[in-house]
């Protein structure tokens, strides 16, 4: 082969590649980083759970559009240093478009900055609204504080009228924090007092000393924000210490978990929670919960439920992206964009506001034999 | 509150006091410190939160996290020390071999764990509170404070009282004199890891009860308790253990009770540095027994 054919071949090869590019350019890479073990995986396994079978569902239905799509998931152990390595090396990776995840507010006000300095959309289930002030690139499922504890502190001022609350919540993660201080807030607007504040760390089990301050005070109510275990754990300890029967027991939206329940058994019966998933509220919120039972053997809590929402918005907004121009500018902006998608969370319809702050409505639940079931 | 919140740091400080007195026993008789001890500790929590999830009684939870963590700590001594014990110079090779030991024992229980926190069932001990003297106290937290006494109890009669526990003490002040005497070193440290074990075992049943959180790393905060109250009592020291871990258990209840809870671990560990300032070799020890080879 002379020279001349030498170089028409490679060209062509060339030209062969290059054609080729932009059919690899339309799989469409998620990496998804969760603590599905530790201290977040009352949250993390469902949500990876509701994940995974929106994923089926939508692909089954062609709901990516022309995409195609690769979805990559590692557990952080819910430990900050690791989430923060994971999102640092799927963001420095020029072939994942996008990432899901973390968990905690503190894990993505970790990791956040990296996905921003990178240039690629984290979408993270973290409560906090300090997340989005990081950049454009960060996107949230969970509202607000101010916003989804609303519903559950109306229902406390307005129908239960308890004389005062006790609050416990945890002091090194600032998602949990800032609940604390917006419930508290909303309590005093409607006139209940706060009849105390203690903080704990979410790695603390030994509540003898705290136990016996609550019950000394013998409030009404009682409001505690932490992981779902580690607020069960306070309750059983309150409840061992003499907890009176008849307080109101409040939790935040890990009260929703499966494994708050079962972390608590009785002792947490009649916890009221915000929550943005029932089953019942809607023909399709319905049907999702019978598929995911029959699907992994319990009924799906509100993770799950986020979980399936989040994959949805992320499908609409995929979708939305014509073929062979997905980017992860065009995936910031078309998430962006989300308006009145449709998701099996409160009202059942997902936006994002002009600041990339989610609403989907929130309503009051309760504990009761077991399950969750409307006060 | 004051009362009450003294009577939850005495029944806490009980509990440290069984985790403290085997970290101290075996450092009262070899010179080493068994960094495992937490980790055996966590293994009898499991095993009793295992017995009990698959319909066994607790006390016979109970019973088996004593024998297996027993078990496991002696283990612990044939594999990590013993061969160390023979080249003499075992006070640092020992606490590396116990690091080892300790990452073995734990990452076991993650992968059988899942990772998981898990807990006694909540009825697993009845919710009984008894009002005496205006001051309220559970059933759990007396079954706690007398197992704890009774356990304590126990070990001081049978290392002061009984024909082994002489063998003991004389394998502590010279355990070559001992063996010219007919004791064997090697059965005397079997007994003492054994015991040392199993009530770092029973503690870790009564923190997994009280405190409702049993994972694969719930020791090593009481490794560091362990450590802090055996360096107060006095290196060595049994008395100085037990007295060390009730004030320890009181300090941290009432600092939680009445100062700002960030603020807790700061003052304690300040108060124990302050007491030894003016007790250097903690509060029953003596000069010797500071001295990580001063006995041979």
């Amino acid at each position: 082969m002379n020279l001349r054919l030498k170089l028409m071949a490679a060209a062509a090869a060339l030209a062969m590649a290059a054609a080729g590019a932009p059919a690899r350019a339309e799989t469409v890479r998620i990496a998804v980083v969760l603590g599905t073990t530790g201290a977040y995986a009352f949250v993390g396994v469902p949500l990876w759970n509701g994940l995974r079978m929106a994923h089926d569902e939508l692909v089954a239905a062609g709901g990516y559009g022309p995409h195609a799509i690769e979805m990559t998931f590692e557990d952080n152990r819910s430990e900050r240093a690791e989430a923060l390595s994971l999102v640092t090396r799927f963001a420095r990776n020029p072939d994942v478009h996008m990432i899901v995840g973390p968990i905690a507010t503190s894990e993505a006000l970790a990791t956040g900055p990296v996905a921003n300095e990178n240039g690629v959309v984290m979408f993270t289930t973290a409560t906090s609204p300090a997340v989005l002030e990081i950049g454009p690139w960060l996107f949230k499922s969970t509202e607000t504080a101010d916003a989804y504890l609303a519903p559950v502190a109306r229902h406390i001022t307005g129908v239960l009228k308890p004389a005062s609350c006790y609050i416990v919540g945890i002091r090194d993660n600032e998602g949990y924090v800032r609940q604390a201080q917006v419930f508290k807030g909303l309590l005093e607007a409607g006139g209940v007092a706060i009849s105390g504040e203690e903080s704990i760390l979410s790695t603390d089990s030994d509540f003898t000393a705290l136990s016996t301050k609550i019950v000394s005070a013998n409030p009404p109510c009682l409001f505690v924000t932490a992981p779902s275990e580690t607020a069960a754990n306070v309750i059983i300890q309150a409840r061992q210490a003499g907890l009176a029967p008849d307080t109101i027991l409040v939790g935040d939206s890990g009260a929703g978990s499966q494994s708050f329940i079962n972390a608590g058994g009785r002792a947490v019966e009649g916890t009221l929670f915000p929550a943005s998933f029932v089953a019942d509220a809607s023909p399709e919120a319905r049907a999702f919960a019978d598929a995911y039972a029959a699907r992994f053997g319990g009924p799906p809590d509100l993770w799950a439920a986020t979980g399936h929402s989040m994959m949805r918005v992320i499908a609409h907004a995929l979708a939305s992206i014509p073929e062979g121009q997905v980017t992860r500018a065009a995936i910031r902006d078309a998430m962006a964009a989300t308006r009145d998608v449709p998701v099996v969370l409160g009202s059942g319809r997902m936006s994002f506001d002009e600041n990339r702050v989610p609403h989907v409505g929130g309503i009051v639940m309760q504990i009761r034999d077991g399950g969750w079931a409307m006060p | 509150m004051i009362a009450q919140q003294l009577l939850n740091g005495i029944v806490v400080g009980g509990v440290y006091a069984l985790f403290a007195l085997g970290f101290n026993l075996v450092f009262g008789i070899q010179r080493i410190l068994n960094l495992a001890h937490g980790a055996v500790f966590m293994a009898g929590a499991f095993t009793a939160w295992y017995t009990v999830v698959n319909g066994g009684p607790l006390w016979l939870g109970f019973l088996l996290a004593m024998a297996l963590s027993g078990c496991l700590s002696v283990l612990i001594e044939l594999v990590c020390f013993r061969r160390l014990r023979r080249t003499g110079d075992e006070e640092f090779g020992a606490i590396i071999s116990s690091i080892g030991a300790s990452l073995v024992i734990m990452t076991i229980a993650q992968r059988i764990s899942g990772t998981r926190i898990v807990r006694f069932p909540f009825d697993t001990f009845p919710i009984q509170i008894y009002q005496v003297a205006g001051l309220r106290i559970s059933l759990l937290q007396l079954f706690m404070a007398a197992a704890a006494f009774a356990l304590v109890v126990v070990m001081a009669w049978f290392v002061y009282r009984t024909p082994w526990g002489r063998r003991i003490r004389a394998v502590t002040e010279n355990a070559r004199a001992a063996m010219l005497t007919g004791v064997n070193p090697n059965a005397v440290y079997r007994q003492t890891y054994f015991m040392a074990g199993a009530l770092a075992g029973a503690a870790g049943v009564l923190v997994g009860l009280a405190f409702n959180s049993i994972h694969y790393m719930m020791g090593e905060p009481y490794l560091l308790f362990g450590f802090v109250i055996i360096i107060l009592g006095g290196l060595g020291s049994i008395p100085g253990a037990l007295l060390a871990a009730l004030l320890f258990g009181m300090m941290q209840t009432l600092t939680i009770a009445f100062l700002p809870t960030g603020l807790t671990n700061a003052v304690i560990f300040l108060g124990l540095f302050l007491i030894l300032l003016l007790r250097p070799h903690g509060l029953l020890g003596r000069e010797e027994a500071g001295q990580l080879r001063g006995r041979r």
